[in-house]
């Protein structure tokens, strides 16, 4: 009898191991890893899988030592945040749920500290039909090495539902999505299911402290402040929880620059939002915010610094970064565009202290914009003090438009034009102006 | 409508103040500052025959932006453009209870500039408004009404999409005051308008639907009749449920005269 019932204690232990094993082995990824920032100083290593299992990331930095961090419980949806990272190092990981290592070893750069004055990030937007021009532009983003990238909103079409984003978005970046959080924003498409429930659910961004899901958030990243706004979901008025909040953070941050990001631009040479232009811009100029960075109609556009609602002089620099890979619009060049150009592509902005320099590269990776503000040391209390924008390396014959400069913005590198402005419009041309531009997505 | 071989002069100067901006879902953008649009109009007409008057009018528009808090300010005014109307009464001038009149109207819309705040939305307009209104019955006491339908159509811009509105307004009301002659009535009235692009105030807001009712009440001064003085209306209406659309107040004055 003993030996009886070993045997089934046997064979019920086989049973359960083998069940087990089984169990483990059928886990397999669905989607990622990517990054998000659930802080100032954290990283969120994020991936979905078929089941639900446990969560854990092993890191190590440069020292060579291997660290673990986890999350509670089991889910198919894994996010597990690290905090504690040097500033600015590069950070190798592995992700494993059920024990099992669901992905090749990868690497991330770490956040900055107020510390550090020198980094680059990169500005993609309207991604929403991914493609080949995404690929490409995730090739890109990888070589280039920027520490994180904004994204302008329209992640995926046509409604940001969930089923849409591992084709449209997840897939055609992954390169880049392993080693760089996206630090995105809510499209008028992202918010038409379910209020942007996916999106809420697949990017991992600060709280604000105000209301319960980060529609709108801010980020420190070295000498810079990132506000990302919600202007497609929330309300963004002057007796809003969204526009008291915006007061707050610029007006008690201490960051050398200060950028903010959201869909719809509120200067365009497409369609501009006059709604956003008349609430948010002359908070901007107030509190001294050096460039808007805007999505929503397709194509890449440089305004000459704002200010007051005209481009007077010192302002703000207004820039759309549409052309992720949808539908190139069209446009019709207006008086305070600087450089506008129906392109896909991204821009990259470097920061080095006092000196930011931005370029708009196509998916090659060619740059066709560039600009550079310099801001004296310490920082002042608002507003770009120069300008440089230079010329194109390449150009490859798609259309866009370089204008002069307004009165009181120097212009030292040569701004050469493509096309000349020619003369004032007949009445009649400006009539149809708005016919020119295709609406946005 | 004046009498045949008479001219009608009217001129009208309305204050619309925006509080906010109501989008598709009815959030509300509350402007930090004040945003007013102030609209003068001059319209002249003459009636060459009977039952018609062939007329022009002349608008001037001032659009403001102010910011106290953070002294941001900004303004635009100037011309937004010019229109034509032709007006038909197939009542001529019976004493029907109910008197028709229907007007056709071509705006011709000035440029339009991507300023913060524009003048005009740069887009041209075709009209015809039926309008009714009762004269006064049971000697000038008893109560009257009116009411107004509107559809306006812009032709598509080339990649644009083709603009239509349509407005509907009633209003009732009965004189509260009779001297020497001449009467006052208070009217209240109630609209609803619906527009395929959300065009307002001289302003090109969104591609999307717009929509919205008005109510509001009016008082009406009629001189003695045959003579040379004007009369007088006062209005005050105010947005409700706008979507897609300003909400706020509009007050307007008007003058007309037949010579």
């Amino acid at each position: 009898m003993p030996d009886t019932r070993s045997f089934v204690r046997t064979v019920l232990l086989c049973v359960t191991a083998l069940l087990a094993g089984q169990r483990v082995l059928a886990i397999s990824l669905v989607r990622g890893p990517y990054l998000g920032r659930p802080s100032d100083s954290a990283v969120a290593v994020i991936w979905n899988t078929d089941t639900a299992a446990d969560s854990r990331v092993d890191y190590a930095a440069s020292d060579g030592v291997w660290h673990t961090a986890t999350s509670p419980g089991v889910s198919a949806h894994h996010v597990v945040a690290i905090e504690g990272l040097p500033s600015g190092a590069e950070i190798n990981y592995r992700v494993f749920s059920g024990g099992v290592e669901l992905a090749p070893e990868s690497s991330f750069r770490a956040p900055r500290d107020a510390t550090q004055t020198r980094f680059r990030f990169a500005v993609i937007g309207d991604t929403a039909e991914g493609g080949s021009v995404l690929t490409r532009i995730a090739d890109r983003l990888v070589e280039s090495g920027v520490d994180f990238a904004v994204h302008t909103g329209d992640v995926v079409y046509p409604t940001g539902a969930q089923q849409n984003y591992d084709k449209t978005f997840f897939l055609p970046l992954a390169r880049w999505l392993l080693r760089g959080p996206v630090l995105s924003t809510l499209g008028n498409h992202d918010v038409m299911t379910s209020r942007g429930a996916a999106y809420l659910t697949n990017f991992v961004v600060p709280p604000n402290g105000v209301t319960r899901n980060s529609r709108f958030y801010a980020i420190r990243q070295a000498n810079a402040l990132f506000v990302c706004l919600d202007v497609e979901s929330s309300s963004y008025g002057a007796d809003s929880p969204q526009y008291h909040w915006l007061v707050r953070t610029l007006a008690t941050s201490t960051a050398t620059w200060k950028f903010v990001y959201f869909h719809e631009p509120p200067y365009s040479s497409g369609h501009p939002n006059h709604i956003v232009r008349l609430i948010l811009c002359p908070l901007f100029e107030h509190f001294g915010v050096d460039i808007v960075f805007s999505g929503h109609v397709h194509l890449y556009e440089r305004t000459w610094p704002i200010r007051d609602f005209v481009p007077t002089g010192p302002g703000v620099v207004y820039i759309t970064e549409g052309g992720g890979g949808s539908p190139l619009s069209t446009f019709h060049q207006e008086d305070y565009t600087a450089f506008v150009a129906a392109r896909f592509g991204y821009t990259e902005v470097q920061i080095d202290g006092g000196t930011l320099t931005l370029t708009a590269h196509d998916p090659n990776g060619s740059v066709f914009d560039s600009l550079v503000l310099d801001k004296p040391q310490p920082v002042p209390s608002a507003g770009v003090r120069y300008v440089r924008a230079t010329r194109d390396s390449t150009w490859d014959g798609d259309e866009h438009v370089r204008a002069s400069p307004p009165p009181g913005v120097t212009c030292r590198a040569p701004c050469r034009r493509r096309r000349e402005p020619g003369p004032a419009p007949h009445p009649q041309q400006l009539d149809r102006r708005a016919s020119r531009r295709t609406r946005p997505g | 409508m004046p009498p045949v071989g008479h001219a009608r002069v009217e001129t009208e100067y309305s204050l619309y103040a925006a509080d906010s901006f109501v989008d598709l879902e009815g959030h509300e953008q509350r402007f930090p500052g004040s945003l007013d649009f102030a609209l003068a109009v001059l319209r002249v007409s003459y009636s060459p025959m009977r039952n018609l008057a062939i007329g022009v009018e002349q608008p001037y528009r001032r659009s403001t932006f102010e910011e106290p808090g953070i002294e941001a300010s900004f303004s635009s005014k100037g011309i937004p453009g010019i229109g034509f109307f032709i007006d038909w009464a197939p009542g001529g001038d019976k004493p029907h209870r109910w008197r028709p009149v229907l007007r056709f109207g071509y705006v011709r819309a000035r440029n339009e500039t991507d300023q913060v705040l524009t003048i005009s939305d740069g887009a041209n307009r075709y009209s015809a408004t039926f309008g009714l209104d009762s004269p006064a019955t049971q000697g000038g006491q008893g109560w009257r009404g009116g009411g107004t339908f509107q559809l306006v159509y812009g032709p598509p811009l080339e990649a644009e999409r083709r603009y239509l509105e349509s407005r509907v307004q009633v209003e009732a009301g009965r004189p509260i005051l009779h001297v020497l002659g001449s009467e006052i009535c208070a009217f209240g009235l109630l609209g609803y308008r619906s527009s395929t692009i959300a065009r307002q105030e001289g302003m090109f807001f969104h591609d999307r639907t717009s929509q919205g009712a008005f109510a509001g009440l009016r008082l009406g001064w009629q001189p003695p009749a045959r003579t040379l003085i004007p009369s007088l209306r006062l209005s005050v209406v105010k947005d409700l449920r706008p979507r897609n659309a300003l909400s706020g107040w509009k007050a307007t004055v008007s003058l007309a005269a037949t010579f």
